[in-house]
């Protein structure tokens, strides 16, 4: 992996001090990953990561954080070493099915999509015959099986998007779809103050707030994976739903009531059903562009084009 | 839970597909904690507009409820804020409360069940007697005159229920001299010789429970079987064990005692079905000649009368050395109610009963039925007044009476030999 982004002097004395202990750590020296292949690898990471301004301290808790091990591993993989192959697949070709099993909830789609990935670990053969493996994109920054669950993750999304597309005519029919009553907006005129003093509202939450009432609110999803989801207990979540729903409420309340409405009006404007959410996590995919959401190279859409620009080798 | 008006989610942004998305190095970090600060805030961010991506973090967790181990202390600290989180803890205080509230309920129950069964276990015992104990736990055995405490003697009366007798302590004459007395011991068995006229003779077993103190209460005066106490009538409660009570020193009572104890709580050790030990019934005569019985050790007596409950009819059974005369037999008067008893032994279950008029009664269920028996050997009948009895075990056994006639019997009172 190769960015174009210049490598800071923080970063490369933070590598340079940290070099021999994270080697040692990686055991990459069994896959022939040299010192001094596995310091490029460590500041193209850090490189990508870390914003320009990183001091050496910023760069050396970075570096201490990478899971060295499957770092080397992923990327001795990527250039094509047998051992580290053996090693993948003893350790991870049976949690990749299982993974994708749980994802797909179907035999036939979970093998197929462990399989695809399966193709793009192992590497296509690029025009000028360079093996190309998404391998080579795994970074260390979690684990490398969380990280095969995530990419198996994201070509579900992507897969269920492409084939909803492709839904028959007849299919539809026989689902009785062409008789359901198109889903109008209301024609109910919305206060203009409710609009601004709502998203006022929303915009002082933090993201992690606002991120539960989405999860919980907007995908449906149960207090427990939202908590799970956080790393919390499901009460927390529990009550921080309550509290947001509360505050939400109160918050703008006050604020049309600040715009001269009456309390009576405020509430009843708030109440406005503008129309029924029915929302859901496949209905809300199905609905975004029909680009995939995430590119097929195991890298997302430039998460960070702002820092940095990442190539691949 | 509370509800956020639907316009407010209409609101909520999610205009992600607009923007770019987390690779999925960053997705695994926030699902496993490991991103720092900054960088989780920015996921968040995103996570927080972009339904695509929640998806993808919803869908790559890890099966088990049990997060990976994250890479940086954070999320260790997030879990050990949820263990102290008051919410947790309130909810662990109010479960230890009613643990704690339904087992001192549960104990308190058990008790009042306990306490339950041993009052119907006394009023049982007080009113109708109870089953046939084992033949180890035998009723008691009136024996030989006891000395009564001093303490024992200024003790009074206070039960005057119907049928249940307390008697008055007084001293018991032994050997026809009045006033002279005599400790009940468990030894082997030995001969008595007291046998004076309107004292209580009673013969027991060695390895019987003595308990000269404290005496039986008083006799209840209106029932009528009781005398007025009497200073030269004292009582003795034998319970007996296994062989004849005797006189001896208190040395080899204390001694036996101690063998006893020893031999008891075994029993009882062993015994692991039995909830409640029985104890054993105590047998006596009172100062009147009636024959009385306990069941709680003494403290209470009810008069037995054998002649009242005497079975309708025995066959009289032919032996070699003699016959035994039944109750229901013509020549063989059936005695007053308030016969005047003056031994009385006992055996496991079975009782033994002797006194005036050549009264002798058995029973084998611990008095619950009575069989009058007339020794008789060669046409001879037993006469006189029956003044010991002696079994050595529930087969052999002596009677002696006051004209001296010594009657064995080698099979549990079926035929008899005159000495």
């Amino acid at each position: 992996m190769i960015t174009s982004k210049p490598i800071s002097a923080a970063v490369q004395q933070a590598v340079a001090e940290l070099l021999a202990e994270l080697h040692a750590r990686s055991g990459g020296e069994k896959y022939g990953l040299s010192p001094e292949s596995f310091a490029l690898i460590l500041s193209s990471v850090a490189t990508k990561y870390l914003p320009a301004e990183a001091s050496q301290s910023d760069a050396r808790t970075f570096l201490l954080t990478l899971r060295v091990e499957e770092l080397a591993l992923a990327r001795a993989c990527a250039a094509g070493d047998n051992a580290a192959w053996e090693v993948f697949l003893t350790r991870y070709r049976e949690k990749l099915y299982h993974s994708a099993l749980r994802i797909a909830r179907d035999d036939a789609a979970a093998r197929e999509l462990a399989d695809g990935l399966y193709g793009q670990l192992y590497g296509a053969t690029g025009p000028q015959a360079e093996r190309v493996s998404k391998l080579a994109s795994f970074s260390g920054r979690g684990s490398l099986e969380g990280w095969l669950r995530t990419v198996l993750a994201q070509e579900f999304v992507n897969r269920y998007r492409s084939t909803k597309r492709l839904v028959s005519l007849d299919e539809e029919l026989e689902g009785g779809a062409q008789f359901t009553a198109p889903e109008t907006e209301p024609a109910t005129a919305v206060d203009p103050r409710l609009e601004t003093c709502t998203d006022a509202a929303l915009a002082a939450l933090s993201s992690e707030d606002r991120f539960v009432l989405a999860a919980y609110y907007l995908d449906r999803r149960p207090l427990a994976q939202v908590a799970r989801m956080l790393s919390v207990h499901e009460s927390t979540i529990s009550r921080k739903v309550d509290k947001l729903a509360k505050t939400l409420r109160k918050k703008i309340l006050a604020g049309m009531m600040r715009q001269g409405m009456g309390r009576s009006e405020a509430e009843q404007a708030l109440e406005v059903d503008v129309r029924d959410l029915q929302l859901n996590i496949r209905g809300s995919l199905a609905q975004e562009s029909r680009q995939g959401t995430f590119s097929a190279d195991g890298e997302s859409l430039p998460w960070r084009q702002k820092n940095s620009k990442v190539g691949r080798n | 839970m509370s509800d956020v008006p639907k316009f407010v989610l209409k609101r909520l942004p999610e205009n992600a597909a607009l923007e770019t998305h987390p690779d999925a190095d960053l997705l695994t970090g926030f699902v496993e904690m490991s991103l720092l600060e900054p960088e989780r805030n920015r996921v968040t961010e995103h996570l927080a507009r972009c339904s695509a991506c929640r998806a993808v973090v919803a869908l790559a967790m890890p099966e088990s409820p049990e997060l990976e181990v994250p890479a940086l202390t954070t999320s260790s600290n997030a879990r050990r804020r949820d263990w102290f989180n008051p919410a947790v803890l309130r909810w662990v205080v109010a479960t230890a409360g009613i643990v704690a509230v339904t087992s001192v309920g549960i104990l308190q129950y058990r008790s009042h069940q306990n306490k339950i069964a041993d009052d119907n276990i006394l009023l049982a015992r007080n009113a109708a007697p109870p089953s046939v104990p084992p033949a180890d736990q035998a009723p008691l055995v009136p024996s030989q005159p006891l000395p009564v405490p001093p303490e024992a003697k200024k003790r009074q009366p206070t039960d005057s229920r119907e049928k249940v007798q307390p008697s008055r302590p007084e001293p018991m004459a032994t050997g026809g001299s009045t006033g002279s007395s005599i400790k009940m011991l468990r030894t082997p068995p030995v001969s008595h010789a007291a046998s004076a006229p309107g004292a209580a003779v009673a013969s027991g077993y060695a390895g019987a429970r003595v308990s000269a103190a404290p005496p039986p209460p008083a006799p209840n005066p209106s029932v009528g079987q009781q005398p007025a106490a009497s200073s030269s009538s004292p009582m003795v409660e034998v319970e007996s064990q296994s062989a004849t009570i005797a006189t001896s020193t208190e040395n080899e009572v204390a001694d036996q005692l101690a063998k006893d104890e020893k031999k008891q709580t075994s029993k009882n050790q062993s015994s692991t079905d039995s909830a409640v030990i029985t104890p054993p019934s105590r047998w006596s005569i009172s100062a009147d000649g009636a024959l009385q019985r306990s069941w709680d050790d003494g403290h209470t007596w009810i008069i037995v009368n054998p002649g009242a409950s005497v079975r309708g009819s025995t066959t009289a059974l032919s032996a070699s050395k003699g016959a035994v005369k039944s109750s229901a037999s013509a020549a063989t008067p059936r005695p007053r109610s308030n016969s005047v008893f003056r031994a009385a032994t006992a055996f496991g279950s079975e009782v033994w009963a002797g006194g005036s008029a050549a009264a002798l009664y058995h029973s084998s269920d611990s008095g619950l039925h009575w069989t009058r028996v007339v020794p008789s050997a060669s046409g001879a009948d037993l006469t006189g007044d029956i003044a010991t009895i002696e079994f050595s075990d529930p087969q052999h056994g002596t009677v002696t009476t006051s004209a001296g006639e010594v009657w064995l019997t080698a099979d549990a009172g079926r035929t008899w030999a005159r000495k």
